[in-house]
């Protein structure tokens, strides 16, 4: 150690201590660390977002193409069908006079008043006339069933004469009943339940006589969502919901901190370390002895104390499902990924003899939790549309979570949900 | 183990694992103090947050270099200190100085002008001073660098250091007379 002269050391004294940074310090700091991330810049969103909006864009456009294609081509049909219809009724009109000349001369010259002539003919005749005539009943059938109104005439020649000749094609041609394009793909539910969760027991480092349990609860909005049939029996459901989770602490006799000269105490918690001043704990929380010198900087006290964090998140579940059907009941298997986003994460110290103190977390490492889902819905239908249901629900987290004061774990929660649903 | 080590430990061992609670407490942990070492060094508050977030990121970047848990603050306030050595360096070249093989011992007294300043400003004066002699008092006052090793760590020559803390010392002096006749 230098031997310094009074004034150095007075300058020494005047230097030494602690200056606050800047509050923003922490998240330039965060910037600098590349963690920092907008939720929707993050790689896996990234990809996502492209994917989804490239599959939207190309099936909006596709629509829009196909629909403009079909129209086109049923104009060009109307059209020429028109035009063709027009020439047959020339012809027919032509054909159906020849035809009647022809069996008035006939039976003039006594032709068909002889049956020995035509043995056959005169035998096969009534048959074809019968089945003639019921081949012009269904064609006008069906051209009253598909055709417009101000094309179908009963008395038309043409659905006389053409009776047998009525193709397919061209039916296909006509414009077909208006159907909504999204009946029976998409369902609406609502859905209210409970869910239950539980923390392990956590192995915490408190002092010799330190103690600490904790209690963890979850409050839930209820569960809108909306369903899409994909193929066949396979659908897809997004929904959304809100979620409150408590983590709530009570430490006995547990150490805390006080690591510089303006009197700042670091108070254990389970997510890390809670910075209370002096000032704001006025006299200092030690009922339970004075500070015990640790280190050149540091001295510990003992104290009573609680924690609670409070965290409000946004859960959109994304799963795919099977539907299979029993006659009025149905049973859905859903299996996929419930993405949790933290909106808002605050932390209330409360020091027996002492206000509470609350802050707002800026916590980055539970911004975004993902986790598996699995549930079973178990629904009624009490008609086309609306159906009531019952499901349990299962979700587990994809990865780990680590915390400052135990070791990593994985949170599960089991829900059971109640809830109605619209077919459209 | 004793309870500093073992909270060092923990939280040397979560940074480590990037959990940004971990790194947060050791932000608030050692931020003050350091911040104000970087006050020190720095020529106003803009250039010492730049040190203060260029020493952090090595910090937890290098975390992994602490072998004894209980060296961490120490280690800490080793890394800001080269830190805003490098980054005064990186600023710009520093002056000539003529060198001056003995410093003069300033008579000072603890109770005069000086004791009417705050330390705020004596910390104004202390930014104001030329880098090298800046460099200098911090290493040998503040963090009790003898002049070789001053000389080694910023290579000069031990009689450089000695006029630039003696450099420093009088600067400072000048400005206290200074802003005594202010005071009156």
């Amino acid at each position: 150690m230098n031997k310094l002269d009074d004034f150095e050391k007075y300058l020494r004294d005047q230097l030494k201590g602690h200056a606050e940074p800047e509050p923003l310090m922490w998240n330039r700091l965060n910037d600098a660390l590349g963690r920092v991330q907008p939720w929707y810049a993050r790689s896996a969103f990234k990809y996502a977002f492209t994917a989804i909006g490239a599959m939207v864009f190309g099936a909006v456009s596709s629509y829009l193409y196909l629909d403009q294609q079909n129209n086109q081509t049923a104009q060009i049909a109307k059209s020429a069908q028109t035009q063709k219809t027009a020439q047959t009724q020339n012809t027919t009109q032509s054909t159906l006079d020849k035809l009647v000349k022809e069996s008035n001369e006939q039976a003039l010259q006594g032709t068909f008043a002889n049956p020995s002539v035509y043995p056959i003919a005169n035998m096969v005749y009534p048959i074809a006339n019968t089945i003639d005539q019921i081949a012009r009943d269904t064609a006008i059938h069906l051209e009253q069933a598909f055709l417009p109104n101000h094309l179908v005439n009963p008395t038309d020649k043409l659905a006389l004469l053409a009776a047998g000749k009525i193709m397919l094609p061209k039916l296909a041609l006509q414009n077909r009943p208006q159907v909504l394009p999204l009946a029976g793909r998409f369902e609406l539910s609502l859905a209210t339940g409970n869910t239950w969760s539980k923390l392990p027991d956590f192995d915490y480092h408190l002092g010799p006589q330190g103690m600490q349990h904790a209690g963890y609860r979850q409050q839930q909005s209820p569960l809108l969502a909306v369903q899409a049939r994909v193929y066949q029996n396979w659908h897809v459901q997004a929904g959304v919901q809100l979620l409150q989770t408590t983590l709530e602490e009570h430490f006995y006799h547990t150490d805390v901190f006080s690591y510089d000269d303006e009197e700042h105490y670091l108070f254990p918690y389970l997510y890390g370390f809670r910075q209370v001043s002096d000032e704001e704990l006025h006299e200092g929380p030690w009922p339970y002895g004075p500070n015990i010198p640790v280190g050149p900087e540091t001295s510990k006290v003992k104290a009573d104390y609680s924690s609670v964090v409070n965290q409000q998140r946004v859960v959109l579940p994304l799963t795919l499902s099977y539907h299979q059907q029993f006659g009025q009941f149905e049973a859905q298997l859903h299996a996929g990924l419930a993405f949790s986003f933290a909106t808002k994460t605050s932390q209330t110290l409360v020091v027996p003899g002492y206000l509470p103190s609350t802050i707002y977390l800026h916590s980055q490492n539970e911004l975004l939790q993902t986790f598996a889902q699995s549930q079973l819905r178990l629904s009624y239908k009490a008609n086309r549309h609306f159906s009531i249901f019952v499901e349990p629900q299962l979700r587990s987290s994809v990865r780990q979570q680590n915390l400052v004061h135990a070791t990593p774990y994985r949170s599960n929660s089991k829900a059971l949900f109640a809830g109605l649903s619209w077919n459209f | 183990m004793v309870p500093d080590t073992e909270l060092y430990s923990q939280l040397i061992s979560s940074c480590i694992a990037k959990d940004a609670r971990a790194q947060k407490a050791l932000y608030t942990l050692f931020a003050p103090a350091m911040f104000k070492i970087c006050l020190r060094y720095a020529t106003d508050t803009s250039s010492a947050q730049d040190i203060f977030q260029d020493a952090f990121v090595k910090v937890y970047q290098n975390l992994h270099k602490v072998k004894q848990p209980s060296h961490l603050p120490g280690w800490v306030k080793r890394v800001f200190v080269y830190t805003a050595i490098d980054n005064l360096r990186a600023q710009a070249k520093f002056r000539q100085h003529i060198e001056i093989d003995g410093a003069v011992q300033l008579e000072t007294s603890a109770h005069g002008i000086e004791a009417q300043l705050a330390a705020a400003d004596i910390m104004e004066l202390v930014q104001k001073l030329p880098q090298r002699a800046r460099l200098v008092f911090n290493l040998y006052v503040m963090e009790g660098f003898a002049h070789k090793e001053i000389a080694e760590l910023l290579s000069i020559t031990e009689g450089t250091s000695k006029s630039q803390l003696f450099e420093a010392k009088k600067a400072l002096q000048k400005h206290l007379q200074a802003q005594e006749k202010m005071i009156g």
